[in-house]
């Protein structure tokens, strides 16, 4: 009765699921008001729609503002809180994009033929790339820095760790089981430090150029991959350190 | 008749009083070892000059036979328990800047 119950679960959520993807298929199979230029979602759907029907230069230019505003808007947002030991390059990167799109944003207003203002929409993605290349740079490489901070945490209670083993073999316990947890909990730092070591650099040598040649979005997902495998190892560690505690009990 | 109830009311009020404060006055428990400000000593006993413990007589309900730490101090955590809950935190600080990352905004 359950298993039966449990297909029929399944067999909704999979309907939703198709339906949900039909949906997405019919939305994104609307045209971008200028080919090659931003898609008009969310925010700016409406902007698009009428973008897409009379294609005049006022409502090309209200679309480019609107697609402008929320990519400044995502710019500064990703900016805030930002802490990490590559807070300085990040945010000149952010300060870049927000400056650039402001410029543009003047540049587009001030246009009068339809040429020019489809070239400027045009820039607002391929000149800038926010969504698929500044906002994952800054998130990943805060990711790669968190990472890469929790070493000492490890590392100091490795030492602490190892102190405890040692009291407690001179007491005459075993510490077979407690020392076999340390040394897996190392081994999954180290894995975990020199998966992120190498994606802080990788990220930051990224640009809109190159994403446009198509030279970034790889290293983007590679970059992701590898963050989330750290984390896993870092998430191992941890449970093979409270595995040490519980063995010296 | 009438003149003896106001002396009989009084001598109630008085007993009754008297009974309230003897009461109040009674011993009180437990005794002076919890209420002592400091380590008691028995006769017998030499305080331990470098403070580390007080066995007492080592007798059950002993109070003496506990240490006055484990009487008095909360648990303290263990440091590397700490650590390790402040590792999680910051990873689950990870996954959320790893999942913010994969958000394509539409372009």
């Amino acid at each position: 009765m359950f298993w039966r119950f449990g297909r029929g679960v399944l067999a909704a959520v999979a309907a939703t699921a198709v339906l949900a993807g039909a949906g997405t298929v019919v939305y994104s199979a609307q045209p971008n008001p200028v080919a090659g230029g931003p898609a008009g979602a969310g925010l700016c759907s409406g902007q698009a729609s009428t973008a897409r029907a009379a294609a005049t230069v006022s409502d090309l230019r209200a679309f480019g503002d609107c697609e402008i505003g929320r990519r400044i808007t995502t710019a500064v947002s990703a900016s805030k809180g930002l802490a990490s030991s590559d807070a300085a390059t990040l945010s000149g990167y952010i300060a870049a994009s927000k400056s650039g799109l402001t410029r543009l944003k003047a540049t587009l207003d001030a246009e009068t033929r339809l040429p020019a203002v489809r070239a400027d929409i045009l820039r607002i993605v391929a000149g800038y790339r926010v969504y698929v290349l500044v906002g994952p740079q800054v998130r990943l490489t805060i990711a790669a820095d968190s990472e890469l901070a929790l070493k000492p945490h490890f590392d100091q209670l490795a030492a602490a760790l190892a102190g405890r083993i040692s009291a407690a073999q001179a007491r005459g316990k075993d510490i077979a089981t407690a020392q076999a947890a340390l040394d897996a909990m190392n081994a999954a730092v180290a894995a975990a430090t020199a998966l992120a070591a190498p994606v802080r650099a990788q990220l930051l040598s990224l640009s809109a150029a190159k994403y446009n040649t198509g030279g970034a979005a790889p290293v983007i997902r590679n970059a992701r991959t590898a963050l989330i495998q750290a984390r896993s190892d870092f998430r191992s560690a941890a449970q093979d350190g409270r595995n040490v505690l519980a063995a010296l009990k | 008749m009438t003149r003896l109830r106001p002396r009989a009311v009084a001598l109630f009020g008085a007993a009754l009083i008297v009974g309230v404060a003897l009461a109040g006055c009674g011993p009180r428990r437990p005794a002076a070892t919890s209420a002592a400000p400091y380590p008691v000593y028995a006769a017998s006993q030499t305080p331990d000059p470098s403070g580390a413990a007080d066995s007492g007589s080592g007798e059950p309900g002993d109070p003496s036979s506990a240490s006055p730490a484990s009487l008095t101090s909360p648990a303290t955590p263990d440091p590397a328990a700490s650590e390790l809950d402040q590792i999680n935190q910051l990873i689950n600080d990870i996954n959320n800047s790893i999942q913010d990352s994969s958000n394509g905004g539409g372009e």
